[in-house]
């Protein structure tokens, strides 16, 4: 930052440096330019006519003006009316063109003479007397040494001043940036030795601009140990899970092992199988549970049809549990629900909302019909799907508790406690709702809301393109 | 073989060297005798050096050196400060920078980098002692025009001055008179007045005076009169206490010289303390370091607080070396000294 204005500040001093090498160019031509045309004018008043004749007495003024550069030569002629040199030099650079363009006014010049620079002004004076009629015309020059050594003080003072400026300017800008930037610093002293896993606040700041950054820092980080904290809990949950189930097989295993007789057991091999089937279900469950979570992180949403989506589901469905007295029942419109969402998070949520009804509506009376119903609503903004079962259902009090990762509630405690968790979790994911209520069939309803995306979807790029 | 050459070249390099022994040639305007001193000092501090003394009047010296017939000389010195400027100003001389300014109180005694004065040489009046027994010596310029006036039979054809027409000292010294003092027109009146008898040369006005032809010399060179006076009985040098114009004898390395460093070594000593001390001490020319008391004046007259004038060495003097400009002058000049005897 500071090179890069180092840099600049360099080319500005250049650009600079142009300008007061001109003005002093400038300035030092000027001042002893006003030596010359004075001493010529002095010189001038020297000549007169008498009688006949151009009378020519140069006055000691016209010298004594010139020698306030003392160390310079001085060349002069002087050219009567034809250009007949009456007095001086008589080997000047001066053209006859010279002459005449001074007669309007002082002429100027540089020119090279006698292996020196000589600055020379040409002035005219017109003689009227009868005798004598036409120009008298002085050319005096003078060297350039006190002009050149006035340009060149002019010119190293204002560059020095020049530098001394830019050399405060980057001086100041430093002091300014690194007081702009000493909170941060402060801030990445206060971080380093902190581990990020730990659970402190940074200090109160009196540093008025850092104190929303350090709130932002403290808040992200709070926000970030939850989230680890969850997971912590999860994962700590889950290998619970699995582990106890594996120990229930493996202990089945045992007994079964360690019988006497040499034939196993059919009751045995059942148990195991139910164990089994309860460790494959959980593993799917962690698994699919997961993959929600990880998809809702993504959001990758693509149109759906909803319609469609459910029919697969309950396909599905019915064919997985064929061999149960379950009955399905879906009531949805014949025509498309189009929405933007993820169909597997959504197609895994109904899964196990569908299984969960297909586990807790079951009922212990014989002559009960275990009856699901799948609905499906269109409402403004979005679409609601219930699902409603004819079970014992939840008490009022324990649905909360039902969301959250393995709550088992009510009488069937065979269940995961994972599935109404994903189903959860996908409909936060669609910045959905999961509810739980009384279904009419006596059980369990569970409601789904999904807010219809693709209208939103589309209204907002109406927007962009008005 | 080869070898063999090799050491020949060099002996034989070596041997031109020392035939080549740097000759330093002076064109001056200066009494030999009167310089004599300095060069003698010099030769013994450079002695692989050989010095050619040619000596000129001033205004040969200048048309020499502008259109020259012998070869281009080394370091030229004159009295004439005019000519010198002219000479300077002209491209002759040699730009030293490395020589450095005598002192900040002296700046009118060098030029450009060029020109540089070595001597203080006063323009004094000069008397008779015997003529004056009896009579007050006017000692300031006031005092003179008004003896002029008094004792006009006293005066009349025995005061004595240069020639301004043909005496390039002459005439500076007439025109500096000019620029410096109001009152010049009505002494130089006086002095046309008093048929005064005018020369080229301070030798002659020096003679006449001590035989007592002429009883009073006005605005002669100090230096020749106090070494003449030193020796000579008959006259005294008055160094005039109103003002007295001072001449600076300079000198510069001509641009086309074959020895610039001896040429700038030889400048450099003229300036140097010894070279002053020299001067000084034996020489007949006065030093321009002040502090130094000179051996031909006898009265400590050079180091009382007189109103000392220096002639500037600068393109000033260039003004009265117009062509138009002398004519003007010496027109005038004439006009009033149409009664001197030349």
């Amino acid at each position: 930052m500071l090179t890069r204005t180092a840099l600049l500040m360099c080319a500005v001093l250049a650009i600079l440096s142009v300008g007061v090498w001109h003005y002093a160019n400038t300035s030092a031509d000027y001042s002893y330019d006003r030596l010359l045309s004075s001493a010529s004018v002095s010189m001038l008043d020297g000549i007169s006519v008498s009688g006949e004749q151009i009378n020519i007495d140069l006055p000691y003024s016209a010298f004594e003006i010139l020698q306030l550069a003392p160390d310079d030569k001085v060349f002069y002629g002087i050219y009567g009316p034809k250009g007949r040199l009456l007095s001086g030099y008589n080997d000047l650079p001066v053209s006859n063109d010279d002459i005449v363009s001074a007669t309007q006014q002082p002429y100027y010049s540089l020119r090279h003479y006698r292996q020196q620079k000589v600055r020379f002004i040409v002035r005219s004076k017109r003689l009227s007397e009868r005798s004598v009629a036409g120009d008298v015309t002085i050319v005096l020059g003078q060297t350039t040494q006190a002009r050149d050594s006035q340009m060149r003080d002019t010119l190293y003072t204002a560059l020095t001043t020049l530098m001394a400026v830019m050399a405060i300017a980057l001086l100041v800008m430093w002091i300014a940036i690194n007081r702009a930037l000493a909170p941060l610093n402060w801030l990445s002293d206060q971080l380093q030795p902190d581990s990020a896993m730990q659970d402190n606040s940074l200090p109160d700041t009196r540093i008025l601009e850092v104190a929303p950054l350090t709130h932002a820092i403290n808040n992200y980080r709070h926000q970030w140990l939850d989230a680890l904290g969850s997971m912590r809990d999860f994962i700590a949950d889950a290998s619970h899970q699995i582990r106890t189930a594996q120990a229930t097989t493996k202990a089945q295993l045992e007994i079964a092992l360690s019988a006497k007789a040499n034939t196993i057991d059919k009751a045995s091999v059942e148990a195991i199988y139910q164990d089994h089937t309860k460790l494959t279900r959980l593993t799917n469950q962690l698994l699919a549970h997961a993959t929600v979570l990880h998809r809702g992180d993504r959001k990758a949403f693509f149109a759906i049809d909803l319609n469609q989506m459910l029919k697969e589901v309950i396909t599905h469905a019915v064919r997985d549990y064929a061999h149960t007295d379950v009955e399905f029942e879906y009531l949805g419109p014949e025509h498309p629900l189009s929405m933007y969402g993820d169909e597997i998070v959504l197609k895994e949520a109904l899964r196990n909302i569908i299984d969960n009804a297909v586990i807790h509506g079951q009922s212990d009376q014989p002559d009960h019909l275990n009856l699901i119903r799948i609905s499906i609503k269109q409402g403004d903004h979005s679409y609601e799907i219930c699902i409603e079962d004819s079970g014992f259902g939840i008490p009022e009090h324990a649905r909360a508790q039902a969301l959250e990762r393995f709550a088992k509630v009510g009488p069937n405690q065979h269940g995961s406690g994972l599935g109404l968790a994903i189903a959860h979790s996908a409909a936060l994911t669609h910045e959905g709702q999961l509810t739980l209520g009384t279904s009419s069939l006596g059980g369990l309803q569970v409601s789904l809301r999904l807010p219809n995306q693709s209208e939103s979807v589309t209204h907002y790029v109406e927007q962009d393109h008005v | 073989m080869s070898n063999y050459c090799l050491m020949l070249l060099i002996v034989m390099s070596i041997f031109a060297k020392v035939a080549h022994a740097d000759t330093l040639t002076i064109y001056s305007a200066t009494d030999r005798s009167a310089i004599a001193p300095l060069l003698e000092e010099f030769a013994a501090l450079y002695p692989e050096t050989n010095i050619d003394y040619v000596e000129f009047n001033t205004q040969e010296l200048y048309d020499e050196l502008v259109m020259p017939a012998q070869p281009t000389p080394d370091v030229v010195i004159s009295s004439a400060p005019d000519l010198q400027v002219k000479l300077v100003n002209d491209g002759y001389a040699l730009s030293l920078d490395n020589l450095p300014d005598m002192s900040p109180e002296q700046p009118w005694a060098q030029w450009s980098d060029e020109l540089f004065g070595f001597s203080y040489e006063p323009i004094v009046f000069v008397y008779n002692k015997q003529a004056f027994a009896q009579h007050d010596v006017p000692t300031t310029h006031e005092a003179l025009a008004e003896q002029l006036r008094d004792r006009p039979d006293f005066y009349n054809g025995r005061i004595g001055t240069y020639d301004a027409a043909n005496s390039g000292l002459g005439y500076l010294v007439a025109t500096q008179d000019e620029v410096t003092f109001s009152l010049t027109g009505r002494l130089q009146e006086s002095l046309g007045r008093a048929q005064a008898d005018i020369h080229c040369c301070t030798s002659i006005l020096l003679n006449k005076l001590s035989q007592g032809e002429l009883v009073f010399g006005y605005n002669l060179l100090g230096s020749y009169a106090m070494a003449r006076a030193l020796k000579d009985n008959n006259i005294d040098v008055i160094v005039p206490e109103d003002y007295a114009l001072v001449v600076i004898r300079s000198a510069f390395v001509h641009q086309a010289t074959d020895n610039p460093i001896v040429a700038t070594n030889f400048i450099r000593y003229l300036r140097s303390p010894a070279g002053q001390k020299t001067i000084a001490a034996h020489s007949a020319l006065l030093p321009l370091d002040r502090s130094l008391e000179p051996h031909s004046d006898v009265r400590q007259q050079l180091t009382k607080p007189t109103n000392f004038h220096p002639i500037r060495l600068g393109p000033e003097l260039l003004l009265y070396l117009d062509k138009r400009k002398r004519e003007y002058f010496l027109n005038r000049w004439q006009q009033v000294m149409k009664h001197a005897t030349p």
